[in-house]
């Protein structure tokens, strides 16, 4: 900015901020601004704007100072003699403005302390990550090794590229041997987030090849608790595994780069990753997850039409295995943040519906208090009292009202920051640092001056339009059209209400659903315990001992029922889902592209009783079923429809590609479809091998009991350390907490919208009642005139309860055809629900009626059991 | 009056020569929008008085003139009990570090 530009830019803030000074002081105050920046401006050094900008805290100063300004005070001085006047109207007001406030900051708070976090790296924006997309499977997927490993090979966008592959190692330093969460990363890694390592240093080049490879990197977090934060460490060895693995450095606990779904945040070790021989075949199964760094000047755009195009050759070079898989370029943020964006887009609208419904009824109460202040406004008028003086006033008492609230929604809003902090969902990354900070404060003060004008103006302007009529003076007119718009305010608060208890009755059913998935298992009283075993059990017949030792062991635990094992357990963490090519050997081949591509698992005969599966068709795997017994198979029924629809599946005879070999396997059962990830996604086509015929060290316990599951594990992980001290145990867990887990954030996410509808009831109940407490009491002589004529009780009652409820049938009329508009919103948070389920829209078209009703009738029982003489005696 | 550490800060600054707002920023490193409030505050106090720059001096330098700030006799004794103050303050911080040390 040149030197004349600033000058003149800052005279021109001092101009504005002149018009805060009170007018008399004002040319003297300008003219001492000018003069000290005009003679600032002859040093270019000087930030003279900046400077120009502290006239404003001046000018403000003055002006608050000045005389003039007395009235402010004055009237807030008025306002607080008003509220101890009128307390019961103070305190709801500001019990609802500070309830729908602080729901607002805490929104707001998510929105700016996490969606608009920036990631604490360099140039964060170039960080991308990629993932694989297959034409035939909804949603971003993990990579396959080879598919990597040729992008990286080709593609020329990216400064680097590196892979990251989950893994886990047994540490052996401690008392017990326990797992390590490690993943392993390639070249390039910790480079494409561009920071420093906490302490020592990070992967070496060399580091990447195999033999040179046995080197971690240590988090902050195991640093800590595994070692004192002892620096020394840094440069020794540590004993993981097989063998001793270097200490590199240690990397920053606010290094958090959250890009696997099931593992925020939680890893002890990174380790160099050297490419094993096999991986570049790899390219059906993905389960590494890519993150890059986009070279400078190169647009994300192209990286991914460059990646658009390799893909296009991968796919030619390897038909079978990469026919529609492209590769999704994204930024790390949108990967991070992207998926919370739509949820917080439903509560953001939830919460705004709030702030209106709250904002409408405190337009009610100050108009219904208006009403009996209207001989007070008459004669501050009288006195000569400005129109906007008394505008200003009457806006001055709304501000009061409000910052009051806001200071106490600042002080809900903590609390419910907190809450968030420890109990909301896991997934969403940094929740678990929410707290009110400067940007909320200064929201919920704005906030304060926007619902200041959206519920104070209206009820200021009119009010103070009464100044004119003689004090005492009442017109049926006035009273008339004052009615009209507060009934008006009643339907729109019905209508919101009606919209938020609607979405919340959608996602309630969509709930109750979910639950009600059947998973293909029982899962109550199922202990489940992770373990790999390969290391020290080489070969199928140590693999087949251990695990028959293990089971017995654990079967006589007293408490335990039955133990079964399996290779890819359902909604697991760390799920396997190893797919391979398989053949039907008595149908005809095939057309190319259609071939059978199915998971397979590998599981105990006991397995089936211990998660309560029964077969389909068929049997299921039994003990018979041994290492020399004719190979056989069960399926899930998932796969049966998918590939053997119409054909009888009992006897068929099926080719796997099973640990590089072909084998042939008989199909002997047909087993409901399990679900392995979430309730909401489809149950796999999956093919289960009898352990004794394919064992596997990946194995994971589940053990029927009699007693509660989670208070057996510790002793089960005792008896099987008696068979293996050297055991390590990758995940315990029970089921129902395994499944419980995966609907964390739809409870979440019913529970705050349950807690917004019931406040939208309940304020949306309280203005009305408080509109027809009005129109009661206004009717009173009306009312009398008709008793004392000979009305019955119940005609009375009808009249009142009729007005109230019309209001509310429009109010509900208006909030459907809102319903109907969000539809389309509505439809990705629900599941096997249409966003038009009658159900959900018809009950809370009810509920809101008969909340209505409810508020109808009170005002107007109490109108017909008034003594007509009474009634007739008002005024 | 109350005596802040801007204040204090403020009130040596104009004991120590400087008369103009910015030259007070200058030489206390305070915002201008803590220095002016604080100059008002001491003016309305009586602690200093104001007055314009002549005329010929802005005209020869070509800009607006300049408002000139100087202590008043309670200004300047002001100051004093600002600076007994900062003294006090300061031996008591150095008996704390050296007991503590």
């Amino acid at each position: 900015m040149g030197h004349t530009e600033s000058l003149h830019r800052a005279l021109s803030i001092v101009r504005l901020a002149s018009r805060l000074v009170p007018a008399r002081l004002r040319d003297e105050w300008r003219r001492e601004w000018e003069g000290e920046l005009s003679a600032a401006a002859e040093n270019p050094k000087l930030p003279i704007v900046r400077h120009a900008l502290g006239s404003f805290v001046d000018a403000f100063w003055i002006r608050q100072r000045d005389v003039a300004d007395l009235q402010t005070i004055d009237d807030l001085r008025h306002g607080f003699r008003q509220w101890r006047q009128q307390a019961g109207f103070a305190i709801t007001a500001i019990g609802i403005l500070a309830l729908s406030m602080a729901a607002s900051v805490t929104a707001f708070s998510v929105v700016s302390q996490i969606l608009l976090r920036p990631l604490p790296y360099q140039e964060p924006e170039r960080i991308v990550t990629v993932f694989e997309r297959k034409s035939d499977t909804p949603g971003r997927l993990d990579v396959a090794p080879g598919n990597f490993l040729d992008w990286r090979a080709r593609a020329t966008s990216f400064k680097q590229l590196a892979g990251v592959e989950p893994y886990s190692f047994d540490y052996t330093g401690g008392e017990r041997p326990e797992v390590l969460k490690t993943v392993l990363v390639t070249e390039g890694f910790f480079d494409a987030f561009g920071i420093q390592p906490l302490e020592g240093r990070f992967f070496r080049p060399e580091e990447h090849t195999k033999g040179n490879n046995k080197v971690v990197v240590l988090t902050e977090r195991f640093w800590r608790s595994h070692f004192n934060g002892d620096p020394g460490i840094v440069g020794k060895s540590i004993p993981l595994d097989d063998g001793p693995f270097l200490v590199a450095g240690v990397v920053a606990n606010d290094f958090q780069p959250h890009f696997q779904e099931y593992t925020p945040g939680d890893r002890d070790v990174y380790a160099a990753k050297a490419v094993e021989e096999f991986e570049p075949r790899i390219r059906a199964s993905g389960y590494w997850n890519v993150v890059g760094r986009l070279k400078d000047g190169v647009a994300i755009e192209q990286a991914q039409a460059e990646m658009d195009a390799i893909s296009a050759v991968i796919a030619q070079e390897n038909p079978n295995t990469n026919k529609g898989v492209r590769a999704d370029v994204i930024t790390l943020r949108e990967h991070l943040v992207g998926d919370v964006r739509p949820s917080v887009g439903l509560f953001g609208a939830a919460v705004i519906a709030v702030l209106l419904i709250a904002c409408v009824n405190v337009t009610n109460l100050l108009l219904a208090r208006g009403s009996s202040r209207r001989q007070e406004l008459a004669v501050r008028s009288a006195l000569g009292a400005s129109r906007s003086r008394l505008v200003g006033q009457l806006l001055v008492e709304t501000l009061l009202l409000a910052s009051t609230a806001g200071v106490l929604a600042l002080a809900l809003a903590h609390g419910a920051m907190r809450g968030l902090a420890s109990f909301g969902p896991r997934e969403v990354m940094w929740i678990d640092s929410l707290h009110v900070d400067g940007i909320a404060v200064a929201f919920a003060m704005a906030l304060a001056g926007a619902v200041t004008v959206a519920a104070g103006l209206m009820p200021a302007l009119r009010l103070s339009g009464v100044g004119l009529q003689a004090p005492g003076h009442r017109t049926m007119t006035g009273d008339r059209s004052q009615r009209h718009l507060r009934s008006a305010l009643v339907v729109a608060e019905v209508a919101m209400a009606l919209m938020l208890i609607s979405g919340t009755g959608l996602l309630l059913r969509s709930f109750v659903n979910l639950v009600g998935v059947d998973t293909g298992f029982r899962r109550d009283n199922v202990m489940v315990i992770q373990m790999f075993a390969w290391d020290r059990n080489v070969g199928p017949v140590a693999l087949r001992s251990y695990l028959d030792r293990v089971s017995a062991k654990v079967e006589s635990i007293p408490g335990v029922q039955q133990v079964g094992a399996v290779q890819a357990m359902p909604f697991i963490e760390s799920n396997i889902d190893i797919q391979g090519q398989m053949r039907l050997l008595d149908q005809p081949a095939p057309k190319p592209g259609d071939e059978i591509r199915a998971s397979y698992n590998v599981a105990s005969p006991s397995y089936f009783p211990v998660m309560g599966t029964r077969p389909l068709k068929g049997r299921l795997l039994e003990d018979r079923d041994g290492p020399n017994a004719p190979k056989v198979v069960v399926i899930s029924e998932a796969f049966a429809e998918k590939y053997l629809r119409d054909i009888e599946p009992i006897g068929q005879r099926l080719e796997i590609r099973y640990q590089g070999r072909p084998a042939q396997f008989e199909i002997v059962g047909v087993v409901p479809s399990l679900r392995h990830e979430r309730l909401d996604t489809a149950a796999r086509a999956e093919v289960l091998l009898p352990f004794a015929q394919a064992p596997t060290g990946s194995i994971t316990l589940v053990a029927r009991t009699s007693v509660d599951p989670a208070t057996l594990i510790e002793t089960t992980k005792r008896e099987i350390w008696a068979i293996d001290p050297m055991q390590t145990f990758y995940r315990t867990a029970t089921l129902e907490e395994l499944v419980d887990r995966t609907l964390m954030t739809r409870r979440f996410a019913l529970i705050v919208l349950t807690g917004f509808a019931g406040l939208a009831l309940l304020l949306a109940a309280a203005g009305l009642y408080g509109v027809l407490s009005t129109i009661a009491s206004q009717y009173r002589k009306e009312i009398g005139v008709r008793m004392a004529l000979g009305a019955a009780w119940l005609d009375i009652l009808q009249l009142v309860v009729k007005r109230g409820l019309v209001v509310s049938a429009v109010g509900v009329a208006v909030g459907l055809v809102g319903v109907l508009g969000g539809a389309r919103v509505m439809r990705r948070f629900l599941f096997s629900v249409t966003p038009t389920d009658p159900i959900a829209i018809g009950g809370a078209a009810i509920l809101m009626l008969t909340i209505a009703a409810i508020a109808c009738y009170i005002p107007a029982r109490r109108a017909a059991g008034e003594d007509p003489v009474q009634a007739l005696r008002v005024d | 009056m109350r005596l802040t550490y801007p204040t204090a800060l403020v009130l040596q600054a104009l004991l120590d020569g400087h008369h103009h707002g910015f030259d007070v920023m200058d030489a206390t490193g305070l915002p201008s929008g803590t220095v002016y409030p604080i100059l008002r505050r001491l003016d309305a106090e009586g602690c200093v008085r104001s007055r314009w720059e002549k005329d010929g001096v802005a005209r020869k330098e070509q800009r607006p003139p300049r408002r000139y700030y100087e202590l008043t006799a309670g200004g300047r004794h002001l100051a004093g009990e600002a600076r007994s103050k900062a003294i006090a303050m300061a031996q008591a911080g150095k008996r704390l570090v050296e007991s503590e040390g």
